[in-house]
């Protein structure tokens, strides 16, 4: 006979089971929409020269990774990559630094609101022109689209930080360099993945806007060629690598963030 | 006995862009080491602006606040703050907690920490030294916090409202454990509370403060007989509610 569960046991089934089932239920819907994707190119519903369709995809790839997509990828990745660690870098190099200074803050606000409006990629000819028509001018627009968002949401954050919090340092005499790295950092370590995350996808957009214009290697410079030669099967294939791209990004987020508050559990 | 805190004439005033608000006027006493003593008026009255200025984190426009003679602005380092909540980090164990002053102020030696392991221990801490936050109950966490302010060896405890966030058994419970803790450690406290019970059965003087601006309306000796007290106990003592009634009555 099957023993029961205690409680104990019973709730971590059941947070299992919900993992599970939510797991099976996003695999389903990927499944139904490839599935029904395939059908509906194979039927003549969609037009597969427009539309593509998962088996020309699948084909496309096989012919493109004995060519040189792992080079296309590598470029696209090492961009990105670059450009997200030089706009969180700069960024929270700056956000640190308006909080030290709640005059500069003052004086930089209306200029961060106003940049952040701007649509970036209008500056794409002017960093052609001063960065060159290479990967750096591509590491600039990326780092041009997820700077100023980087550092207006760390420095709200900073800003918000418990006031309650604040004073009780205050009282044990604590020092504003103290005050940073005892109490704002770790308070705003939500605040800090939260834009990492948006920051992935900001880069993208930046590396393959770059690419778009400048770039004769990566995905971006896929993307315009295939579009321009109506190969379909090539643009859907690359978006698709992009997305897993992004979700590896977003797992690798994910991993540091845990080791950081790990740490900081540690060491703070 | 000499005297160990005086605030002298003390008037505070706030700006803003658009006003200017007096928050305390004239206020003067002073107190005796060992002594606690409890300010209580009217909500916004003052009362914890005043105990700010006490603390030395805001500054009066007028009057002078000193401890044993040197203005508190020289001394915070003898002075403890403990707030209405515990404010503890939620992301340090309880044990970096109690420390984070004396890590702040660059005392982690060995006697110090020693000392915070004792009063771990001394007040059923210790188990928990390894926990979160979020893993004690209110009153424990507020007794982390008075851990924490006492592990700097602070002469003056300022308690600003630091049990109204507590359910009233939890509450009455605290404060009993507070009082002890702090007889125990001879410390000197000046607490502010709205609590006309919590002033009396744990004071040995209560200041009655008027609306704003505040002024010192009434100062009430309170003697129960004897030193040590159980302030839940002498809830039940018939002069309990004379000094109750007494309160009550300048503060209405």
């Amino acid at each position: 006979m099957k023993t029961p569960l205690s409680p104990r046991e019973e709730y971590l089934s059941a947070i299992k089971r919900r993992k599970t089932a939510v797991l099976a239920v996003q695999l389903v819907i990927v499944i139904s929409f490839v599935a029904l994707w395939e059908l509906m190119t194979a039927k003549g519903i969609m037009d597969p020269f427009i539309f593509s369709s998962p088996s020309r995809m699948l084909d496309m790839l096989v012919v493109m990774a004995q060519s040189d997509l792992l080079w296309h990828i590598l470029i696209t990745v090492l961009e990105t990559v670059t450009g997200f660690l030089l706009g969180v870098v700069l960024g929270l190099i700056i956000a640190i630094g308006l909080w030290f200074s709640p005059f500069a803050n003052s004086v930089a606000a209306p200029f961060l609101v106003v940049l952040n409006s701007l649509p970036k990629i209008a500056l794409g000819p002017v960093i052609i022109v001063w960065a060159g028509a290479g990967a750096a001018s591509i590491i600039v627009m990326a780092v041009a689209i997820s700077l100023i968002v980087t550092v207006l949401e760390l420095s709200g954050g900073f800003v918000a930080t418990d006031k309650k919090l604040l004073i009780t340092l205050q009282s044990f005499g604590a020092d504003k360099k103290q005050i940073f790295t005892k109490l704002v950092m770790p308070y705003n370590i939500p605040v800090l993945f939260g834009s990492l995350k948006v920051n992935i996808g900001l880069s993208l957009v930046g590396v393959i806007a770059g690419e778009f214009l400048v770039s004769k290697a990566g995905l971006g410079y896929l993307i315009v060629y295939a579009g321009q030669v109506f190969r379909m099967d090539l643009v859907m294939m690359s978006v698709i690598i992009l997305g897993v791209i992004a979700f590896a990004m977003y797992w690798a987020v994910n991993l540091v963030r845990q080791i950081v508050e790990r740490k900081i559990n540690h060491d703070t | 006995m000499n005297t160990f805190l005086s605030v002298d004439n003390i008037q505070m005033i706030y700006q803003t862009p658009t006003e200017e608000t007096e928050a305390v006027r004239n206020v003067s006493f002073a107190v005796e080491k060992g002594q606690f003593i409890s300010l209580v008026g009217p909500s916004g009255c003052g009362k914890s602006t005043l105990l700010s200025a006490i603390a030395g984190l805001t500054k009066q426009q007028r009057g002078t606040i000193t401890l044993e003679g040197t203005d508190v602005m020289q001394c915070r380092d003898k002075i403890g703050y403990m707030f209405q909540t515990d404010n503890l980090l939620p992301w340090r164990s309880i044990y970096k907690n109690v420390v984070l002053g004396l890590e702040i102020q660059k005392k982690l030696t060995k006697e110090n920490l020693e000392y915070a392991d004792t009063l771990l221990q001394r007040y059923d801490l210790w188990q928990f030294r390894d926990s979160y936050p979020n893993r004690l109950s209110g009153g424990m966490r507020q007794r982390v916090a008075l851990i924490r302010t006492l592990a700097l060896k602070p002469e003056l405890l300022l308690l600003d409202e630091a049990f109204s966030a507590l359910d009233y058994q939890t509450r009455v419970k605290v404060s009993g454990d507070v009082y002890e803790i702090l007889r125990k450690e001879n410390k000197t406290l000046v607490m502010v509370t709205h609590d006309i019970p919590e002033a009396v059965t744990m004071s040995d003087r209560v200041i009655v403060l008027s609306k704003r601006p505040a002024v010192v309306q009434k100062t009430v000796d309170i003697d129960f007989g004897g030193g040590m007290r159980n302030p839940a106990a002498v809830r039940t003592d018939p002069r309990f509610q004379l000094y109750f009634n007494h309160i009550w009555k300048e503060l209405t």
